[in-house]
């Protein structure tokens, strides 16, 4: 009797166990943070950072391999990278899809925010939600300049899944219409509030100095109108520029909006050149090197940015042996025509072919001074020439560029919309006749101010603008105005490819990196017959997740090709 | 490689030659020992049991082995109507490098090393400044991996149970069980210093434990209802207790090369994670109803409450039933013809719930924030507050048989099993904030057949032939998933060429990929150059699962001899060889032979117009060797998973009685198993298609570098004492 007792108690001692109050207490997360431990501010931080400096993973694959390499600055197919030059000009599904994934990935952050500060949420605050609306500005442009149509309108409306991809121009008018309310909520107001309520230092754009970002915003729009001017169908870019130029627009050094760099922050936080550079031995599967383009603009013009944006090439001395026709008939008939591609390409930064000798049939010398000359490497190479492209024919980024981390110093900021990039785009629409004003005085202070961001000193600078032929634009044809306001603002955004990609296809400046390449046996034409590209093409997981609105944004863009122009293009 | 000097990788000289099997003696052979104790001891009412088992595995690479070690104690007793149970089981176990696969495993530097090196020169795996020494800068060197980066774990698990029963009549007893599962595992992983991708080095080290506690009784009730009818009654309880902890510490960026230590890292990550509970409490009973032996029906309910399920849903009750017919009771034509034949069916529904924290959204703290900066982010998965458990109900009929005195028997079964409301992270555009939404969605069914027919054609005197034959066969639809989602990715290639995903309307597991872009006549579009261009959209190329399998099995039994032989069958379904197209682009295969020599023109058109408009022209672009073979589309990887093979084949002699001398040995038997031993027939070239198998949906229907198969040959000692 006594062990039915006992078993008996134990069935009750079960039975009491089984209730259900503990359940909501022990489904609680320890880790994570509710709301009422939450501020605003802490909010803002991630998607600042996330949109202009990643992790590594998308900051090589969209930022570096396309952006970086499109804006024609950056040329990979050395002989010591992993990839020729053709690469991103062959669509690369992969990389395309890391890009398109971060890029449309990246809304969930900002949204965050701006849910949180707007009417009813958890932090309401009208001036916080202002930054939040000018943020989704400098992020929508960016999503749309590259890959055109995307899902704008119906986007973080989490009633619907599947949503429609709209036209570019209605995004761009969707961007300057939500800039216009931000400016309209800031007023004059200074900052967003007291103690947490202000985003102080969290705020890595201003500093919560509103009024910072109000002139953000309006050069911001600025930017997009001068964009839009003159696409098929554009009603708006006129009245846009306009209220743009009666307003403030980023103006003197303490105005560039600039994203500090953590250099301590692991790369799978948030990466730098650096740590691309230095991932993959010394000098890296990725030591890309600096376009003949731009090198050749920097030193023929005389720029002092020259020397802050590169390092001269490494020199040396090499030989290359022809293939035997038996092994490579592609590489024996064509050997002499890619040396002398190599030849004329240096020649121009050396002035003269005394570093190229020959061999009679057989192989080539090439003797290149040690570290004494700024070359620059054509870009589009294709994997035939690639073993002759020595990487120490060219010029290398300046170390600026590529510090690496937890080394004491500082990597350069990226670029967000600086001074200088407001007083050329204010040049730009008195050219084009939108504004009234001294497009000279506006052309020589944007070439100042970007100057300064490189630590240029005023003397040199002044020397530039006196003695330069691109330090001014006075009583030139608008064309020849347009032309070097377009190159000065794409050397302005050296380290932002993403701008600088979009000058070359709104301006078509400059020519050489917008005419293409057309010969296969130097060049690699890539999937687009050797246009320059216009646009990337859509992630797959838009094919997968949202098809048939995809389709209908195909339907009205064209082809799904990385040679479709985008709306303000054509 | 015309065997003339030529600088060589390590900055030798060397004759420029093949090494023929290098990657072949890259493998060693493997070996397993299980060395087995047991004791017993007892007398009439109690007993004691204890064992031991020490199973030593040295696998197929350098350096890497298995070890476990199993204790077993387990102790009964019966006092008059109690009796008391209780088992105790210590398992230890240690293993160093378990081979990674994938893209960057071991094997992506075996298979993929240019033809001419020789291994024994990777050996010498580092250089002076720490970085790889390997064949090029960014390649790995399968010798670091063994002996110079870390894979180590552990793993101590300990599970017991003690129980009492009463026996209040001879029908009516019942009993109380308590019992605990306990793991705890370390996982261990370095990549050393100038290590091919990290090259500052980086570690990660872990510990997680994870425990399960049951508590349950039962009561037991079985009695003849008159001489026909027998009932029996079970109604009990359990409560389930489980915990997770976990801790780890990540660390980058040496200070001193050679230490992988939380001193010397730059870059700190500590992770703690507290205690996780989940409870979730059961009731439950069943009636089992007999008549005459001949009809068997069976009613269950059960209920569970689980603390991971909102408080509307976390109490759920799922039922089943069958019954069993016995016909040859029953019917005299059966009764007359079989020994048995038994017909049943069967309904049953089971509930299912979730993990802890699946119900509401909260922020997420960064450790790291930017410039030291207080951060928080939202989590990228929106949770659901409203989560309901999972369903799945099975269907299931089937008739069994044995006829000639049970020389001939078989079973055959149809089933459909349709499951729905599960609990799934469902990929939605990133256009709504989120990557995923937390949902009960869809319905899946499978529906299939399973028989089994086997028979003793022969038996003679000192000669026995036993044959039997398995079939099975599934078919699986995703018949819906969430509202305007039509597909669900398991995985995905590296290059986004592949993926392998559940279609709407389609089945689990389609692997779909890119095929060369056509022009309305079919033929291959080629660039300016002559390479072939994928077209952007992928198409469905196969499926992993297969049509059916069937299994033979043979034992030949001549007086103390027994052969068993047993052959797999594996027809249909499909996978993509990621090595074979790895290899092919490397030119390592034999595959890439063609065309090294002497370029392609490739039989296809290039686009001379614009895409919106094209005017195609036959292409006269040779590409050489290399390009055309990396510039081949999934399409022509895909392979078919058909393999028949011999699976296995022993050989077992026991000593007969009268050889065995005394009583102190009872009995004695030697024999000899191999298994896996060679195709019968099989599609793909170069791999077992079995290399790709995985329980995990997530992983199947790709190969990537995966460990190969092995075929292995053993011998048993067997003596009972």
């Amino acid at each position: 009797m006594k062990k039915i007792t006992i078993l008996l108690g134990l069935i009750i001692v079960f039975g009491l166990s089984s209730c259900t109050d503990d359940f909501t207490k022990i489904n609680k997360d320890p880790n994570a943070v509710t709301k009422e431990e939450a501020s605003a501010r802490y909010f803002i931080t991630n998607p600042q950072f996330n949109l202009y400096a990643p992790n590594r993973y998308p900051y090589w694959r969209a930022h570096l391999i396309h952006m970086d390499r499109y804006s024609g600055q950056v040329c990979f197919g050395n002989h010591q990278i992993w990839w020729s030059d053709e690469l991103g000009y062959s669509y690369h599904s992969g990389y395309t899809d890391a890009t398109w994934d971060w890029l449309a990935g990246y809304l969930g952050q900002l949204d965050n925010f701006m849910r949180l500060t707007d009417k009813g949420g958890d932090f309401e605050n009208e001036l916080m939600y202002a930054t939040g609306l000018i943020m989704k500005g400098l992020y929508f442009q960016m999503y749309t300049d590259v890959f055109g149509d995307i899902p704008y309108s119906q986007a973080a409306d989490p009633d619907i899944t599947l949503p429609k991809f709209d036209a570019q121009k209605d995004i761009y008018k969707g961007i300057i219409a939500d800039l216009d309310k931000a400016m309209q909520i800031i007023g004059d107001n200074e900052r967003t509030g007291d103690g947490v309520n202000d985003l102080g230092e969290n705020d890595l754009y201003c500093n919560g100095d509103l009024q910072k970002w109000k002139r953000l915003a309006n050069s911001l729009k600025l930017r997009i109108a001068l964009r839009a001017h003159g696409a098929t169908g554009d009603d708006f870019s006129s009245t846009a520029i306009q209220e743009a130029l009666s307003n403030p627009l980023l103006s003197g050094e303490s105005d560039n909006v600039l994203l500090i760099k953590d250099e301590e922050i692991s790369q799978w936080g948030s990466a730098c050149y650096g740590d691309v550079w230095y991932c993959c031995g010394p000098d890296g599967g990725s030591g890309w090197r600096l376009s003949k383009t731009l090198i050749d603009y920097l030193r023929d013009n005389n720029d002092p940015r020259l020397e802050k944006y590169a390092q001269p090439a490494e020199g040396g001395t090499f030989v290359f042996t022809r293939p035997d026709a038996a092994d490579n008939q592609d590489g024996y008939d064509n050997f002499f025509d890619r040396m002398h591609f190599l030849r004329d390409a240096i020649a121009d930064a050396i002035g003269n072919t005394n570093f190229y000798t020959e061999y009679g049939q057989d192989s080539v010398k090439f003797d290149i001074p040690a570290n004494t000359y700024y070359i620059g490497q054509p870009t589009r190479l294709n994997a035939d020439i690639k073993t002759y492209v020595r990487a120490e024919f060219w010029s290398k980024p300046s170390e600026w560029v590529y510090q690496q981390k937890n080394q004491g110093k500082k990597p350069f900021p990226e670029l967000i919309l600086t001074s200088g990039e407001a007083s050329l785009l204010k040049a730009e629409a008195i050219v084009l006749g939108q504004a009234s004003g001294d497009a000279n005085a506006a052309y020589q202070e944007g070439i100042r101010q970007e100057m300064k961001l490189w630590g240029v000193d005023d003397a040199a600078i002044d020397n530039y603008l006196a003695t330069s032929s691109w330090g001014n634009i006075t009583g030139l044809s608008q064309d020849q105005q347009m032309e070097r306001i377009a190159v000065q603002r794409w050397i302005g955004k050296y380290t932002d490819g993403f701008e600088a990609w979009a000058i070359v296809r709104k301006t078509g400046y400059p020519t050489e990196l917008s005419q293409g390449v057309n010969d296969p046996i130097i060049f690699g034409l890539g999937d687009i017959n050797g246009d320059y590209p216009t646009r990337m093409r859509y992630g797959s997981s838009a094919y997968n997740t949202n098809g048939s609105n995809l389709q209908e944004a195909i339907n009205r863009q064209g082809s799904d090709v990385q040679n479709t122009k985008l709306w303000w293009q054509k | 490689m015309d065997g003339q000097n030529r600088l060589y990788w390590n900055g030798e000289t060397k004759p420029f030659s093949p090494q023929p099997d290098n990657v072949k003696d890259f493998f060693r052979t493997g070996h397993s020992y299980i060395n087995t104790i047991a004791l017993d001891a007892g007398n009439e009412n109690s007993s004691v049991r204890f064992s031991y088992t020490n199973n030593n595995v040295n696998g197929l690479l350098e350096n890497s082995y298995l070890r476990k070690n199993n204790f077993n104690l387990r102790g009964s007793t019966k006092m008059g109507k109690l009796s008391l149970d209780a088992k105790v089981t210590y398992f230890l176990q240690e293993a160093n490098n378990r081979a990674t696969q994938g893209t960057e495993g071991i094997l992506a530097y075996v298979y993929g090393a240019p033809r001419n090196t020789d291994f024994e020169d990777l050996r010498d795996y580092q250089n002076t400044d720490y970085s790889v020494n390997s064949w090029s800068s960014s390649s790995g060197n399968p010798y670091w991996i063994l002996y110079n980066d870390r894979r180590y774990d552990t793993r101590n698990r300990i599970q017991g149970f003690a129980k009492a029963q009463y026996e209040f009549t001879d029908w009516l007893s019942a009993f109380v069980r308590i019992g605990t599962d306990r793991v705890s595992q370390r996982i261990e992983t370095v990549d050393n210093y100038g290590h091919w991708f990290f090259a500052t080095g980086r570690f990660n080290y872990s510990d997680r434990t994870v425990t399960e506690t049951n508590a349950d009784f039962l009561l037991m009730l079985n009695k003849d209802l008159g001489s026909d009818i027998n009932l029996s009654v079970n109604l009990g309880g359990n409560s389930r207790y489980n915990t997770y902890i976990y801790q780890s510490v990540y660390g980058e960026d040496f200070k001193i090369p050679t230490k992988p230590t939380t001193e010397s890292a730059q870059i700190l990550k500590p992770y703690y994670r507290p205690l996780q509970e989940k409870k979730v409490h059961s009731l439950y009973g069943n009636a089992s109803i007999s008549y005459k032996n001949m009809i068997y029906l069976d009613i269950s309910g059960r209920n569970d409450w689980s603390s991971t399920l909102p408080e509307d849903n976390w109490s759920y009750f799922y039922p089943s039933v069958s019954l069993s017919l016995l016909l040859d009771q029953m019917i005299p034509f059966f009764g007359n013809n079989f020994d048995l034949f038994k017909v049943r069916g069967s309904w049953a529904q089971v509930g299912n719930d979730t993990s802890p924290y699946q119900l509401e959204d909260s922020y997420i703290l960064q450790q790291e924030g930017y410039l030291g900066l207080t951060t928080l982010s939202r989590p990228s998965v929106k949770m659901n507050p409203e989560l309901k458990p999972e369903t799945t109900t099975s269907n299931e009929i089937g008739i069994e048989f044995s006829m000639f005195n049970h020389r001939l028997f078989g079973d055959f079964s149809y089933y459909k099993i349709e499951s729905k409301d599960l609990i799934m992270d469902v990929p939605v555009p990133a256009s709504t904030g989120y990557d995923k939404f937390r949902e009960n969605v869809g319905l899946m069914v499978n529906e299939g057949a399973e028989f089994m027919i086997g028979g003793t054609p022969v038996i003679s005197n000192d000669f026995r032939w036993e044959v039997s034959f398995n079939f099975s066969k599934n078919n699986n639809r995703l018949v819906e998933l969430a509202e305007d989602i039509d597909n669900f990715i398991f995985s995905t290639t590296n290059s986004g060429n592949v993926v392998v995903q559940a279609t709407v309307g389609g089945q689990f597991g389609e692997i779909w990929g890119t095929v060369y872009e056509r022009d309305p006549n079919g033929k291959i579009v080629v660039d300016a150059t002559g390479r072939p261009i994928a077209a952007s959209e992928k198409q469905l190329l196969g499926n992993y699962q297969p049509d059916w399998l069937a299994g033979l099995k043979n034992t030949l039994s001549y007086k103390n001899l027994s052969l068993d032989f047993l052959i797999d069958f594996r027809i249909g379904g499909q996978l993509y060889s990621g090595t074979d197209a790895a290899m092919d682009a490397l030119g390592v295969s034999k595959r890439s032979l063609q065309y090294r020599e002497n370029d392609v023109t490739i039989d296809g058109v290039v686009n001379t117009g614009t895409s919106e408009n094209p005017v195609y022209e036959t292409n006269t672009n040779a590409i050489t060797g290399q390009e055309y073979w990396q510039n081949r589309v999934a399409a022509d990887y895909i392979y078919d998973q058909t393999n028949i093979r011999l699976r296995e084949v022993s050989l077992i002699y026991s000593l007969p009685k009268s050889v065995i001398k005394g009583n102190f040995i009872q009995s004695v038997s030697i024999g000899f198993i191999a298994r896996n031993l060679f195709f019968i027939m099989k599609d793909i070239e170069n791999f077992d298609p079995e290399s790709s198998y995985s329980t995990s949906n997530f992983a199947q229907g790709m190969l990537y570098y995966n460990m190969p198969t092995t075929r292995s040959f053993g011998f048993n000692l067997n003596i009972k004492f």
